[in-house]
Parts: C-alpha cells; structure tokens; sequence
C-alpha cells in the first residue's frame, strides 16, 4: 500500500519548470528578445521585399536560367514548366513569401551550425556535449517549439524563421562535423608537413575535402526548413503554409492539394540546385597539389 | 434500468481540442460508460476532419457543429449526410476581444479602430486564428464593412491566444478574435468591442451532430444525445474548473452536482 502512494505521489514537474522558465525568459530578457526579433525580421523582410520586388516573369526566367546552368537543360524545362505551374495556379506571391522564409531561415541555420559543427569536429568536448542537443532538437515535435517562438518573438514571420531554423539546424551542424572529421590521416598529416598553421589546415585542406558532406548538410537543412513552413504557418508565417492550411480546414481537397504541390515544386528545384554545389565542389588530388603548391608559394 | 444487460457497444465521438467542447465529450462519455453501460472511444482531429468523419462513418457524433455562422461552410457542404440531434448550449458567441485594461472611452466598439491614435497602438493588427476557420472568414467580412486598414495576422488558435498572453505581459494594446466559451475569459480580464453592424453574426449554437443512420442504429444514445443540454453559465464555471485541476475532475465535480438533470438526460424522465 505504501509502495502504491509513492508510485502515485512520486512526480517531477517537468512540465511546470518549462513553463517557469519560459515565463522568466519573457519577463527578463524582453530587450533582448525583441533586438534578435528586430535582426531576423530585418533579414527575412528585406529578403522577401527584394524577391517580390523583382517583376515575377524576369524572377521565374532567372529561376529557369540558374536550374539549367547549374543542373543541366532538361531541369531548365522541368523549371519552366514548374513555374508555368505556380502562376497558372495562381500561387506565386505564396511560393516566394515561402521560399523567401526558407531561404532566411537556412542561412541563419548555416551561419549558426557550420561554425558549431566545425567546433565539433576539433575538440571532442564539444562534440559531447553538441550531440544530445541536436538529438533533442531533431526529435522533439516541431509543433512544440511553436508556442514559445510565440510567445517570445509574437506572431508572423519571425517566429516562424526561429522555430524553422530550431527545427532544420541539424544536419547542417552533423554533417560539417563528420565531413572534416572523415577527412584522411594522411592529408592532415600532409598539411602539416608542410608547415600549416591550425587555421590553414581547416580552410585550405580540411573544409575543402568536406565540402561534399557539408553540401549535403546544407541541402538537408533546406528541405528540413520547407517541411517546417506548413507548420510555422500556425504562428502566422504565412505562405503556401496558408494555402495548405486552409485546404485542410475548408475540407477543400482541391487547394490544399495546390498549396502541396507548390512546396513539392519549390523543394525538387532547391534540392536539386543545391545538390549540384555539393558534386562539383568534389575535390580531386590534382586540386589538392596546386593548394599545397600555393602554401609553399610555388603557386 | 441497466438490468436488460445490454452488450457494451462502441460508440464513437469526434472531439477537437477546444475547452468546451472537451468539457462537454468527457462528460458524455462519462455518463455513457457510466449511467448507461456503453463502451465510448474518443477521436481527436481537427476540426474540417469531424464534418469529415461523419460523413463517411468514421465517428457517430460529435458534440461541436457551431451553428449558424461558424460551421456554415461545413453544414452545407455535408448537409445530407449529417444528422442534427439538437442543441448543446446556447449563446456562444464570436466577437472581437480587447484586455479589460483598454480603455473603454477610447475603444468601445469596433468603429473606434478607425481612429488614427488607436491604429497604431494596435500596430494596425488584428490577431486572428486558423486560415480556414468561420471566425477568420467573418473577422475578413468585418474588416471590409468597418472599413478599417488593418491587416488580420493569420496563425492558429493556439497561436492567438500566446500573442494576447505575450500582449498582456508587456501591457500592450491587442485585438484578438476570439468566441465564447473559451478559458482566455477565465484566465485574463478581458471584454468584447461591440459590434453594431452585427459582421460577426449574433449569438451561435452549438449542436450535437451525428452521421446519417446513427439515430436508428441507436435510439438510446440517440435520445440521451438529443436530451443532453448544459445553461452556458455552468458550462463557462466547469471550464475554469477544468483549467484549475483537470479535466477528468471537473466532469466528476458537474456530475456530482447536477444528478438530477444527467438523470433526464439518461432516462428521459423528468
């Protein structure tokens, strides 16, 4: 019997110290909050206004014009056709509100990750400690971060870059990690027998042979960050998440399904772009020599 | 009389996680497994998915079809296929809310938005809720009849209520739209703009709404269904009850104090 009250009355309140902490984070840290509020909206509307303010026609035909050069022609026509597709559905300002979110949050995603995965990759503390995070970062449900973004950062674009980039920060921050740390013994072994600074190493040997891996983060980070924008809608980002939602809650098949089809249409074209960054940076050995020439100044 | 021994049967109710509209499937299905031997399995969805559910036979009932205004794009859109089994509560109602602290000389009704001074304490925003939802198509028609410039920030309910939280925090000025009953009253000092040119509808029902066929199958569930009726005073206090200790504690707490209505609704006799 006793035993029995202590398996009822035995409690952590979790739930309640997140809560606390939540609450004395918004009534400590408003300044703060709202100076990091400021910065976000500052990238994110500057980035949407520059992308709306290009007449939509030119936009799409540059859209076109980088699937061909950086992909191959046949992409350029599936590009064509995508964008046909976007306007004939009458969707464009919600795609690029949309990509503009996406393309706001991956950056700020990427300029926070790739430092931290670099750091990762040098010190096997920091690894430590980095990796648990992440694992709590990508599991936890994307709809739980939604609320404090809220109630920190209000409502709109904003919160929905911060949850967006919570969300979608990752792989960006693992694979940089992995890429430098899979970079051989014997390169590094080289670098050194040439006289290179810690410096050195990272950005001429180390950062250039993880280039593959860490594209590929970059490019998981992005779809991570378009699957985001249908849930950050809730927090009023707006977009094709709008579209989606809205389908969904008029029961109106038809538009949710439009709404999905731009986000599939915007994730083909940024993952395939994207990609091609990550193939041709490969770095073969003939590179490597002319780098190591350059270090001794025979370059 | 539970001595005919009926076979425990299923039912199954569609609920969306609003407060009220928990209160009031907890309860029923209480009162089912309880006063009336029957075996209740509860489906929660979105709201767009219940209408949904009804109409193909996925769930019986669901006891939160908001009547006229809201749901009006639903109920047309599903009409034969869905049965009505009658009201709920009465005076529900949607409007626009401002925190008690507003000053009531400067903002009364939804006319005084116009003002220029008023306009930007209020960031010319006015918080709103789901894309798709009834109270953001009305909030969208209001905005057109007042004439206001004012843009309406579409997130979720979820998301409405952590801006006023925010707002009320930092002593800011907010409009949200928001409907009654809803635990934001309960929880915060707060007060409807009036409405003059009645764009957000009068007051609403709420109904229990069944698939077609369900009242047939089940003349019994039907009947305490159809009977089922709660004052929206008490429906409001076992909210807050529900936001104090829980749910599950509130429906004990309503069934131990209104034993003789929940015998109406089970038996019929008055």
């Amino acid at each position: 019997m006793a035993g029995d009250s202590f398996i009822t009355d035995f409690e952590i309140p979790i739930g309640d110290w997140v809560g606390a902490a939540v609450d004395w984070i918004q009534s400590n840290f408003t300044g703060v909050l709202d100076g990091f509020s400021d910065a976000i909206k500052f990238i994110i509307d500057n980035f949407e206004d520059g992308l709306l303010g290009i007449p939509p026609v030119l936009l799409a035909l540059i859209i076109v014009a980088i699937a061909a050069w950086r992909v191959s022609w046949r992409f350029g026509i599936f590009a064509f056709i995508a964008m046909a597709l976007i306007f004939g559905m009458g969707i464009w300002d919600e795609t690029i509100s949309t990509l503009a979110l996406v393309i706001g949050s991956s950056f700020l995603a990427l300029v926070i990750g790739i430092p931290i995965g670099i750091a990762m990759a040098r010190k096997d503390m920091v690894e430590a400690v980095v990796r648990p995070v992440l694992d709590f970062m990508q599991t936890m449900p994307p709809f739980v971060y939604l609320i404090p973004a809220a109630i920190f950062f209000g409502l709109g674009k904003v919160p929905g870059a911060i949850a967006t980039l919570v969300f979608a920060m990752p792989p960006a921050v693992r694979l940089t990690n992995l890429g430098i740390r899979q970079v051989s013994e014997e390169h590094v072994e080289a670098g050194r027998a040439f006289g290179c600074t810690d410096r050195q190493l990272l950005f001429k040997v180390q950062l250039p042979l993880a280039m593959p891996s860490i594209m590929a983060g970059v490019n998981q980070t992005i779809m991570l960050a378009l699957s985001m924008v249908v849930i950050a809608s809730m927090i009023g980002a707006g977009g094709l998440g709008n579209t989606v939602l809205t389908g969904i809650q008029r029961l109106d098949v038809g538009l949710g399904f439009e709404g999905g089809l731009g986000v599939v249409l915007l994730a083909i074209l940024l993952d395939r772009v994207t990609q091609s960054f990550g193939i041709r940076k490969a770095t073969g050995p003939s590179r490597l020599r002319t780098r190591f020439r350059q270090l001794l100044g025979k370059g | 009389m539970s001595a005919n021994a009926m076979a425990a049967q299923d039912i199954r109710i569609g609920w969306t996680a609003w407060s009220d509209a928990e209160f009031v499937t907890k309860l029923a299905k209480r009162i089912l497994e309880e006063k009336m031997d029957y075996e209740v399995e509860l489906l929660q969805t979105d709201i767009a998915p219940q209408y949904q559910g009804l109409a193909t036979g996925g769930i019986d009932i669901m006891l939160m079809s908001w009547q006229p205004g809201t749901h009006a794009d639903y109920v047309t859109k599903m009409g034969d296929k869905i049965v009505n089994l009658g009201l709920l509560y009465t005076h529900a109602r949607l409007g626009w809310v401002v925190p008690a602290y507003v000053p009531e000389s400067e903002v009364s009704s939804i006319a005084d938005l116009k003002k220029p001074a008023v306009r930007d304490r209020l960031d010319e925003t006015i918080t709103g809720i789901d894309p798709g939802a009834g109270l953001t198509r009305l909030s969208k028609q209001a905005i057109e009849d007042y004439g206001l410039d004012y843009e309406l920030q579409i997130s979720s309910g979820a998301g409405m209520t952590a801006a006023l939280d925010r707002a009320i925090r930092r002593d800011e000025w907010i409009v949200v739209t928001g409907w009654s009953p809803h635990w934001m009253f309960g929880k915060y000092d707060l007060r409807y703009l009036e409405d003059p040119k009645g764009a957000l509808g009068a007051f609403e029902r709420v109904h229990a709404v069944a698939r077609k066929g369900f009242y047939q199958d089940d003349v019994k569930a039907a009947g305490f269904f159809s009977r089922m009726q709660l004052p929206i005073d008490d429906l409001q206090a076992a909210m807050n009850d529900a936001q104090e200790s829980s749910y599950e504690e509130a429906v004990t707490q309503y069934m131990a104090n209104n034993e003789k209505r929940i015998h109406y609704w089970v038996t019929g006799e008055l």
